[in-house]
């Protein structure tokens, strides 16, 4: 009774944690948004944003002199400017692009990727 | 015994899971492979499956009082009742270190299925560091500490059989308190928390991904392990209070201390992280304090689970301090090598401009919370270092702590007050004019009111000073911000109040916690007034403590199935009315053969009456102990104040950018 309740167990849970690799299927791509190039920009933008609506409060509560002020909020607006444009650019490229998003965008980092690579210029991982 | 031999292999089997998870994230990430790197995420989900099956097994051996099983004979018996059977799965070291495996294994699933379409690179680097933890823990259920270990007889000819006792010994008296139910899972869920930003914080490193992606993952699990580390260090003083019967509810004990320093680390990196967010700052720091924190989180159950210091935790002796010490030290190594090593990756975006700035503000904050967690640990350790120099224990007692932590954290109050009030970069002399204005004149009232009112401790006196101050920056902070936004936006007061709140829930919420340390602040202060006596008196004889007159009506005893109880009815009176009766009773447990004060408590916003029957005198009088202990009740509702602080700051903002 125990060696068959054993063996059903490890049968269980081995066949549902080698599912993956058991089935199969060829290897997909795993999200990944917060750690693409595209989802770090997206996460900085709100950073960002954050930051000026924080410093907009501080100065309406009279905490920051005006100098001081300005001079970060063009700092940080400068910042999103940037991050905005990039983000765009990215999205941009994505819609235009009339093939596989897989095969243009690293599956592990997001990094954007030249026609014909094999391998990711950013974290060295092989191009599916 | 086949559940046994069952929960055995699923604990093996868990650390064969716990081992193949971690394996399979690395050569998944180093060969790009997705589909291992899904085989890692679903191994993790295996082995807390596992690891669930043996906590359910011996839950169910101690429901069925199967006193086969040594830690089972040692903290249940049959007469105990059933909440506190199943406390009793944590109320050994066997059962309390199965119970942080399984909270271990409960959160890496948690980050594993929040996180897996989210982090590609941190996630399988993050997996590996939960799985050495889970490894370690594992190890120890499984060869040093297992719950499933069997009692044998040993024959006289040599030979052993397995043997089970009639009854067990019983849960330990002390631990027959509903507070001590809930106290550990909540102390370990505190506890085990910080395992999950540190697991990140080290991917991060390893990955040299150190921009803002690993803090946003971990900002919530942080909040919520400092809650539940709070919750339970506040549910083990509460216990402490009303089931200890000395009349307190702090004592400094080793292991309180333990639980203490890593939620002052943990204070230390909410606040420091902020500065990282908001100015690109102090990011060693950062990765410090998440590092510390896990350490001294290792390093609280240590000190719980190796008895190497005297505590009132004194049931949780054993030998498994050198692979907890090896363990510490190996982690120890590998986080300074790996901070080291990525130095460049953490070199600050904006320098310190100003003394008088809010990011000085948190580098005080920081550098007071660690000399207080640092303080606390010498105190801690010091009867080990005594020990070792001199072959003799010598505690430091709890004079020390009070002379180095009350001035730390008076500052510290004061900081909670001023640093907001702050500005970023630098603030002007007209600013600080405007705000401290208020703040600081009602703060500085307060003390001749004290002294009026006939406060003779300087340090009650500062502290009740600081915490108006403290109190009138919040109101201030709340009224300045609602103003600012009925300027920019046309809404009433009450809606802008409403709005501002919602819209900015982790400033506001943070605000509501440091309210909530105002009322911890102003309990701990009361401490400063307690008055106690002791009455030895017959049935209708009375005695007076403070402004109370104590007067026994009645002496009772009977006998349960699980104890003998001894109780003394007493009526209190103030101004010569009665008030209420409390009913202080006396316990001997027959399972563990022990004693067991039940305290009775008379709360009030302005002081507890603390009742303490200490049994009868040879000529068979009631011997009744009493305390008058003011604002203790404000240390609870404190607590409470801060844990609903915590979660307005957890919930997701209205909107990312709004006044």
């Amino acid at each position: 009774m125990l060696p068959f309740a054993l063996a059903i167990i490890s049968l269980v849970a081995a066949g549902f944690a080698l599912w993956p690799v058991l089935n199969g299927s060829p290897a997909g791509a795993l999200g990944g948004e917060t750690d693409s190039v595209l989802g770090r920009l997206l996460q900085r933008k709100r950073t960002l944003f954050e930051n000026l609506g924080d410093l907009e409060l501080e100065h309406s509560m009279g905490k920051m002199p005006t100098q001081d002020y300005e001079s970060m909020r063009d700092a940080l607006e400068l910042q999103a400017a940037l991050v905005l444009e990039h983000i765009d650019l990215l999205q941009r490229t994505r819609a235009s692009d009339n093939h596989d998003a897989a095969a243009r965008f690293c599956i592990l980092c997001g990094e954007s990727l030249p026609a014909r690579a094999r391998f990711c210029s950013a974290c060295g991982g092989k191009v599916a | 015994m086949i559940a046994a031999d069952l929960g055995n292999y699923a604990l093996m089997a868990a650390m064969v899971f716990a081992a193949f998870a971690g394996a399979a994230s690395i050569f998944g990430t180093r060969r790009g492979d997705p589909r291992l790197l899904e085989v890692g995420q679903r191994s993790v989900y295996v082995m807390t499956g596992l690891v669930t099956i043996s906590v359910i097994i011996l839950w169910s051996l101690i429901l069925k009082d199967d006193f086969r099983f040594n830690y089972i004979a040692g903290h249940s018996n049959a007469d105990l009742p059933m909440m506190y059977k199943i406390g009793s799965l944590w109320a050994g070291q066997e059962g309390s270190l199965l119970l942080w495996t399984w909270i271990l294994c409960l959160y890496s699933s948690a980050a594993v299925f929040s996180q897996r379409r989210r982090h590609n690179r941190l996630l399988p680097i993050a997996i590996p560091v939960m799985m050495i933890t889970a490894l370690f823990f594992l190890y120890l259920n499984n060869f040093s500490s297992n719950p499933f270990a069997q009692l044998v007889a040993v024959h006289t000819g040599g030979g052993e059989s397995a043997w089970a006792p009639q009854d067990g010994r019983g849960l330990n008296p002390l631990l027959q308190h509903p507070a001590m139910v809930i106290h550990p899972p909540i102390l370990y869920m505190g506890y085990i928390g910080f395992v999950v930003p540190f697991a990140f914080a080290i991917a991060a490193l390893w990955t040299r991904q150190l921009g803002s992606a690993w803090i946003y993952t971990i900002r919530r699990w942080t909040l919520f392990s400092w809650m539940f580390l709070g919750t339970g260090i506040l549910l083990g003083a509460k216990w402490a209070y009303v089931e200890l019967g000395w009349g307190g509810y702090w004592a400094w004990d080793p292991v309180e201390n333990a639980s203490l320093m890593p939620w002052l680390t943990g204070t230390a990196f909410l606040h420091s992280v902020i500065v990282q967010e908001k100015r690109g700052m102090l990011k060693v720091w950062n990765v410090s304090l998440v590092c510390l924190t896990y350490l001294l989180c290792i390093l609280g159950t240590f000190l719980t689970r190796s008895g190497v210091v005297s505590s009132v935790h004194s049931f949780a002796r054993s030998d498994i301090g050198i692979p907890f010490a090896i363990f510490i030290l190996g982690a120890l190594l590998f986080c300074t090598v790996l901070i080291l090593k990525r130095l460049p990756y953490l070199r600050s975006e904006n320098q310190l401009t100003s003394i008088l700035s809010r990011e000085s503000g948190f580098l005080f904050n920081n550098l007071l919370f660690l000399a207080a967690c640092f303080s606390v640990l010498f105190g801690t350790v010091f009867p080990i270092l005594s020990e070792l120099a001199t072959g003799r224990k010598i505690a430091v007692g709890q004079a020390y702590f009070n002379k180095v932590e009350v001035p730390i954290g008076l500052l510290l109050l004061f900081l909670a007050g001023a640093g907001p009030l702050l500005a970023y970069r630098k603030t002007s002399v007209e600013s600080l004019r405007k705000n401290f204005l208020w703040p600081v004149a009602l703060g500085l009232l307060t003390i001749p009111a004290c002294i009026a009112t006939g406060v003779t401790s300087i340090w009650a006196t500062i502290s009740l000073s600081l915490c108006v101050f403290v109190t009138v920056t919040i109101i201030q902070e709340f009224h300045k911000g609602t103003r600012a936004r009925m300027r920019s936006v046309a809404e009433g007061y009450a809606t802008a109040l409403v709005q501002l709140t919602r819209r900015n829930n982790r400033r506001y919420g943070g605000y509501v916690v440091h309210f909530g340390m105002v009322l911890l602040f102003l309990g701990l202060t009361g401490s400063a007034f307690v008055r106690e006596g002791r009455g030895i008196v017959s049935v209708g004889e009375d005695f007076n403590v403070g402004d109370y007159t104590l007067r026994v009506s009645d002496v009772s005893e009977e006998t349960l199935p699980n104890y003998w109880s001894g109780t003394v009815n007493v009526d209190i009176f103030r101004d010569g009315r009665q008030i209420t009766s409390l009913d202080p009773e006396k316990r001997y447990y027959f399972a563990s053969e022990q004693p067991s004060s039940e305290v009775a408590i008379h709360q009030s916003a302005a002081a507890d009456l603390y009742l303490v029957y200490a049994g009868q005198s040879d000529d068979g009088k009631a011997i009744v102990q009493a305390y008058v202990n003011p604002l203790v009740m404000w240390v609870w509702i404190g607590g409470l104040v801060i844990i609903a602080g915590t979660l307005f700051c957890m919930l997701p903002p209205l909107r990312s950018r709004a006044v």
